[in-house]
């Protein structure tokens, strides 16, 4: 033998006797779902199979399915082994890519029933069967699925994990162990993915707006919170056209404080703040030089994303709209520059901007309240 | 027995996919040092390669139903392994580089074996990439080419630096009045 298979024989030698084992550990660990799912997603197909096969979820409250799933669970495995321990839908977690499904879980985080919220939805569950796994192990497959088919690639890389429950304590307890196991989940993929994860309250405007929207409760709730930043742009039916990576992307760049965010948004697509810039200057006839202030930032205008473009020049503030695909000026203003710099705070109750156009409608009442 | 008992059929994975224990006992023994050492390998550290043996194993688990067969179970677990070992590391959840491979020939440890010789000489004098290269190469037999996509460094990067590993390692034990 020679001597350097020799070296490798004693290194390999020395690596096996010094591996630890941990074996019965592992099993330990796994010991529910390598001995009693498979037994019980076996019983459930086979006594009732009807009760667990998909069907849209968003034609009902979420509350509603929570409530028949647990009613349908009941009938089906009434008095087996499994089920003193909790079986009724304890949460509904939503996952957003542009294919949308929700997966009802019980206590235990063991999946109930999983649904397609749209036909993209109904694409990646095909075949699936999920029932009785772990809630991460649903999340993974699906994740995975969405990867395999093409849903979730480097330009399209959002994915919206959204957790409802009564118990928000725990559901928001899910939502952020499940948002960061997705992420080293998606670490090992070739998609650099971002995710949002956030917890859903129970809301029937939200709801009403999912269901006429044809939207899932998640992308709605996270369509909302943008609109209550306030800005006047984030409007709900400009929103709705976007995807939900871009909504992602301009959850990331508000830095929104109630969702947990992993990852970036792909912008690669996008011309990038520099050219946006160009654009605008090119557009008012200025350099670099002759500008100052100068503030871009990721917008959304009539349901597409701009770069949203500021500076001041000559007394003037600029503000313009570029569109984030083709650089085309879609909306421009320009104000006299404010001598108090802004200062919107002053006690008096003159409009002391001089404005020559026909602002005057959107004075700040909420001064007082 | 073989000596590279580390390859295994990937029907294995499918049946772990579908919750089979005893498939996942099975993928475990084939694979726990190769796991292990390839661990060990890019962490320089027990106790972070036993940690990340563990995750390895539950990832594989619950990440089975997401394998796409194309013949390179083995490899999948592996990438498996060195995701987790770069997440560990970018975290900054590595532990101190303990040094522990120093303590192995140091003063009168008598009952280390001249097979730790070597492991210990591989630690301490191989670089970064060499060790991982000469540790997956002695513990699962796959071919330069197979550990060149696995660490996702060209072939030729794979067998340079594997003959010049093995030529440190050579000289390393001999400096040691070792026989190899």
């Amino acid at each position: 033998m020679n001597d350097k298979s020799n070296i490798e024989k004693r290194l390999a030698s020395a690596i096996r006797e010094t591996t630890p084992d941990i074996l019965d550990e592992l099993m330990k660990e796994l010991d529910t779902d390598i001995v009693q799912e498979p037994a019980l997603s076996e019983a459930i197909k086979r006594e009732v199979p009807e009760v667990v096969e998909m069907k849209p979820i968003r034609k009902r409250s979420w509350h509603k399915a929570m409530a028949s799933c647990a009613a349908a669970l009941v009938l089906v495995i009434g008095g087996a082994i499994y089920i003193g321990t909790g079986n009724s839908t304890f949460a509904v977690v939503g996952l957003d890519v542009n294919p949308s499904v929700e997966i009802s879980i019980n206590k235990k985080e063991k999946v109930v029933s999983v649904d397609a919220v749209n036909e993209d939805g109904e694409q990646i569950l095909n075949d699936m069967d999920l029932e009785g796994t772990d809630l991460d192990v649903a999340c993974n497959a699906l994740v995975g699925a969405m990867l395999t088919k093409g849903y979730l690639t480097d330009t399209s890389n959002g994915l919206l994990v959204s957790v409802m429950s009564d118990n928000e304590d725990k559901g928001k307890e899910i939502e952020s162990r499940l948002s960061g196991n997705l992420n080293t989940y998606l670490e090992d993929s070739e998609v650099a993915t971002a995710i949002i994860g956030q917890f859903v309250r129970d809301d029937a405007d939200i709801e009403a707006f999912a269901h006429e929207n044809n939207v899932s409760l998640g992308k709605a709730w996270l369509i909302s919170t943008l609109v209550n930043t306030g800005d006047p742009k984030m409007t709900e039916d400009s929103l709705l056209k976007l995807s939900v990576k871009d909504l992602i992307l301009l959850t990331q760049k508000k830095e929104l404080s109630d969702v947990d965010s992993y990852g970036e948004a792909d912008t690669s697509e996008y011309i990038g703040n520099e050219k946006a810039l160009a654009a605008a200057l090119e557009y008012a006839g200025l350099t670099e030089s002759q500008v100052s202030n100068v503030h871009v930032s990721y917008e959304c205008d009539d349901g597409a994303i701009v770069y949203d473009v500021e500076f001041n020049s000559g007394g003037q503030e600029y503000e313009f709209d570029v569109n984030a695909i083709t650089g085309e000026i879609v909306v421009e203003e320009i104000d006299e520059q404010d001598s108090y710099d802004d200062d919107r705070d002053d006690d008096d109750d003159r409009d002391d901007d001089n404005d020559h156009d026909d602002d005057d409608d959107d004075d700040d009442h909420d001064d007082d309240d | 027995m073989s000596e590279h008992v580390t390859q295994f059929d990937e029907n294995l994975i499918i049946r772990m996919a579908d919750g089979d224990g005893n498939a996942f006992q099975e993928i475990y023994q084939h694979t726990s040092s190769a796991v292990y050492g390839f661990a060990l390998s890019i962490l320089k550290n027990k106790h972070d390669a036993e940690d990340v043996m563990h995750d390895t194993f539950l990832k594989a688990y619950s990440g089975a139903i997401t394998y796409k067969p194309m013949g390179k179970p083995l490899a999948w677990i592996l990438t498996i392994t060195r995701n987790l070992c770069y997440n560990k590391i970018r975290a900054g959840k590595v532990c101190e580089e303990v040094s522990e491979y120093d303590s192995f020939t140091a003063g009168d440890n008598s009952d280390i074996t001249a097979d730790m010789i070597v492991l210990e000489a591989a630690m301490k004098t191989l670089a970064f990439e060499e060790r991982q290269i000469v540790i997956l190469h002695a513990l699962t037999g796959l071919k330069h080419r197979e550990i060149a996509d696995i660490l996702e460094v060209p072939t030729g990067t794979v067998l340079s630096k594997y003959n010049r590993a093995i030529k440190k390692l050579r000289s390393d034990i001999e400096g040691r009045g070792e026989m190899i």
